[in-house]
């Protein structure tokens, strides 16, 4: 459910203690903690236009409650209560009125009021110096004119001093123009009647003219106010726009907090633990009741604080910079002056802020990120070219020399056996050997440096082992190939070449250690989650001990001496598999050979 | 008898290899040679080989390229010589016409084999056989009557148009997606899954083993390779 908490404010809401205005400020931040939305809604001082901006918002949010608390005591304003109004003239909207139960009224404090006692004795003086002027002119001034330079003090005094000191002169400005100006003199009495008139129109108009001018004031200060909310959000969001850095934002950010809302800034970003503060000085731990705030409100992407209010207290309180659902750091703001006071309207601005700063965090971040990758695709493309271009000056000699070695053991084989041919054959495998070798070192390489990669489809395993035995096929020399497979086995994503290369390199493994009629066992299983492939042979087994060494590079088993190697083979099979999430372990069997295992998830 | 010599163009920047491959192929055949792609496909023009042997590393343009300009204008078998590790450019070349490829380093024995399939097919090409029988399978192209064995077999329709695209192409490697948009059309470019179910059905049919296939054999990463042939006498 989504609840949005409206404070209308008006002329006279301004005209508030300072007290009562805070105590507002605490309600509605307790509001925001509880995921509530604070709006600030203007009305004009009357019931109908309060009535007005709240339905008019509920509507434009779609809003079917209306909650308000149960009315205080009517003010000479609000001839009509507001529920009233609210029931009469917007019937299609649900009223729930709550009971103050439980909530010690808002009692009358003894902070100074806004008038000030200077603004009634201005509203005086005003009066006073009409007074003097129509008195020495009085000889060649009708009363009626006498009445205009009065209610001209009234008017200035509404309009520059406010409505208290207004009403002030507007009392006095009567008494004295019916003591002074209006005969019988210096007496309450009145001797024209029509007189009596006058001065209850001075005092209606005295009235109207205050109201009006007080009103006029409270436009004029809401309109300053917004004109600098937008100035500092405009510059604000232009100026963290060209942050290329998060020290720049915090540079930013200060400049206009400390200035505009009196408060000192810090801005944390996430460590590998905690949160880091990174400015105004990065690097240097927060104290440990600041560092776990910072932690808190990231973790909760709440405002948070030890004071639920941060403007009753001059703790910092901290607010969390998310964007787009992410948070990406915590923004504090601490009060710079003891009992620095933040206007509600201010405290809706700071989350607006919040907003942008979270944005200009982002950017840098996701920038930032952009260039890593940048990099880091630029270093895989460089190793792959290297890695071919080594492959290939390394591969082409070997090209020529094993082709034409080939040709003439092609050759030479048909005449009898002389040292000529021997030495041609064993040039020819050695080629071959050293090809391998070449080819096993690249793929290592490859493996290491991580610009192997997988191209992974859906594998048919039977056809997967077919094709290994396929490939070693030539070199058996008799030795006989068995394959089990459980009927039911799934069709993972493997990287189909890389895989069958394991399997070739475990089976060329088994031939060069078995003896030539021997039989080499392939089974295949599957569980819930993964596959397991075996491959089983006859041949000299695994020294007790080494079945985790033989994995590592150019590491042989020990029994292996008399047969050659490059000490590659099993250990580029462990990288293959490991890079498709799998394992790879090998195991003596009890009655002679070996067992090696390849275990590949689902 | 020199008349009846086939002859093979060989494009390769290597003159080591050249060289190993002119004294290889010396014997059987009319070898010419070009090192550059550009000046292999002017001798392509000048010579008109039989068989094209084309490295794909080549200093001024990308074999890949080099087979596109070819084929724009020559049905002359193309066989591929690469790394091991480049599956991708093999296929490239492949999908761009190429008909087989050999990976290097290559033994003689097989490469003479590789170019003596590629000859065989490109003169047998546009002879489309009724009958194929190598002993153990035997369609008749024209009855579409698959048997085993002397004994009548059933394939769906998918497998029947899979076996007859891998008779017809036979001994030359098909990428997997040459293969999905023959039988299945150009909408199915990367039902790599069921091209593969359909491929080990078919072998369940008409394979010996099909654990250890001879007829239908795996080209990893790059598609299949029908290698049997007609028995002699057919």
């Amino acid at each position: 459910m989504q609840w949005d908490v409206c404070n209308v404010e008006t002329a006279s809401e301004l005209a508030k203690p300072v007290g009562t205005q805070q105590r507002l400020k605490a309600a509605l931040q307790k509001a925001e903690y509880g995921n509530a939305k604070v709006v600030l809604l203007y009305a004009d001082e009357d019931v109908h236009s309060i009535a007005d901006a709240i339905s008019t918002y509920a509507r434009r949010i779609n809003a079917r409650t209306i909650m308000l608390s149960r009315g205080q005591k009517r003010s000479f304003w609000m001839a009509k209560d507001l529920p009233g109004v609210l029931l009469r003239e917007h019937a299609d909207l649900d009223l729930v009125i709550i009971s103050r139960h439980g909530h010690p009224p808002i009692a009358p404090t003894q902070d100074s009021p806004t008038n000030s006692l200077a603004d009634h004795l201005k509203a005086l003086a005003l009066v006073g110096i009409a007074t003097a002027t129509s008195a020495f002119f009085e000889n060649y001034l009708a009363p009626a004119n006498i009445m205009l330079a009065l209610l001209l003090a009234v008017l200035l005094s509404a309009l520059m001093l406010g409505r208290r000191p207004a009403i002030l002169a507007a009392i006095v400005g009567v008494l004295v123009f019916d003591l002074y100006f209006v005969p019988p003199r210096f007496t309450l009495e009145v001797d024209d009647s029509e007189y009596l008139l006058t001065l209850i129109g001075f005092i209606l108009t005295s009235i109207i003219i205050s109201a009006l001018a007080t009103q006029r004031r409270f436009n004029h200060f809401e309109a300053r106010e917004r004109e600098k909310d937008a100035n500092l959000l405009y510059s604000l969001g232009k100026e963290l726009a060209q942050a290329q850095e998060v020290s720049e934002v915090g540079v930013v950010l200060e400049r206009h907090l400390v200035l505009d809302f009196g408060t000192d800034v810090c801005l944390y970003q996430p460590g590998s633990s905690n949160m880091l503060l990174v400015y105004p000085s990065p690097g240097q731990t927060p104290n440990a009741q600041e560092q776990s705030w910072a932690d808190w409100c990231f973790r909760n992407n709440e405002p948070g604080g030890s004071s639920s209010s941060v403007l009753a207290s001059s703790d910092p309180l901290f607010y969390p910079l998310s964007a787009s659902d992410m948070v990406v750091g915590v923004l504090s703001f601490k009060p710079n002056q003891p009992q620095a006071s933040v206007s509600l309207g201010k405290l809706r601005i700071l989350s607006a802020v919040c907003t942008q700063a979270a944005l200009a965090l982002q950017r840098i971040q996701l920038t930032e990120q952009a260039k890593q990758l940048k990099l880091a695709q630029a270093t895989e493309k460089l190793q792959n070219a290297l890695l071919n271009s080594i492959s290939h000056e390394l591969r082409t000699p070997l090209v020529s020399i094993t082709g034409a070695l080939s040709l003439l053991d092609a050759e030479t084989n048909r005449e009898e056996k002389s040292q000529f041919t021997e030495l041609v054959h064993h040039a020819f495998a050695e080629a071959q050997r050293l090809n391998q070798l070449v080819g096993n070192l690249l793929e290592m390489a490859r493996l290491e440096s991580g610009a192997l990669k997988l191209r992974k489809r859906t594998t048919d395993i039977s056809d997967l082992i077919g094709t290994a035995i396929s490939q070693i096929e030539t070199r058996a020399e008799g030795r006989h190939f068995s394959v089990r497979m459980s009927p039911d086995m799934p069709a993972p994503n493997l990287d189909f070449v890389l895989i069958t290369h394991v399997l070739v390199n475990l089976l060329d493994n088994s031939l060069k250690y078995s003896q030539p009629d021997s039989e080499i066992e392939i089974e295949a299983e599957s569980s819930a989650s993964s596959i397991q492939i075996r491959v089983m042979d006859r041949g000299i087994g695994i020294t007790p001990g080494e079945e985790a060494q033989i994995f590592e590079k150019f590491t042989r088993g020990t029994n292996t001496s008399d047969t050659k190697g490059t000490g590659l083979g099993l250990a580029i099979c462990h990288g293959i598999v490991e890079a498709h999430g799998g394992s790879i372990s090998a195991f003596a069997r009890p009655e002679g050979g070996a067992i090696f295992v390849v275990k590949l998830p689902v | 008898m020199t008349v009846n010599k086939a002859r093979i163009l060989v494009i390769d920047d290597e003159k080591a290899i050249r060289k190993f491959l002119i004294a290889a192929l010396g014997q059987g055949y009319h070898v010419f040679e070009a090192s550059t792609g550009a000046e292999g496909i002017a001798a392509a023009a000048t010579h008109h080989p039989d068989l094209i042997l084309l490295d794909l590393g080549l200093p001024d343009m990308d074999g890949i390229v080099v087979t596109q300009r070819l084929r724009e204008w020559t049905k002359t078998p193309i066989l591929i010589l690469s790394v091991r590790e480049d599956e991708s450019g093999k296929i490239a070349a492949l999908d761009a016409g190429a008909d087989d490829y050999v990976t290097k380093p290559f033994g003689t024995g097989e490469l003479l084999a590789r170019i003596r399939v590629a000859l065989r097919r490109a003169e047998q090409a546009g002879v489309s056989d009724a009958l194929f029988d190598d002993g153990w399978l035997k369609v008749d192209l024209a009855a579409r009557i698959v048997s085993i064995n002397g004994v009548a077999t059933q394939l769906t329709p998918n497998e029947y148009d899979l076996l007859r695209l891998f008779i017809a192409h036979r001994g030359k490697v098909l990428t997997h997606k040459f293969i999905l948009q023959q039988v299945w059309g150009d909408n199915y470019s990367d039902g790599h899954h069921l091209l593969q179910v359909n491929v080990s059905n078919l072998r369940k049919k008409i394979e010996q083993d099909p654990a250890q296939p001879q007829r239908i054999r795996t080209e990893p990463g790059v598609g299949y390779r029908f290698t049997a042939e007609p028995a002699s006498g057919n």
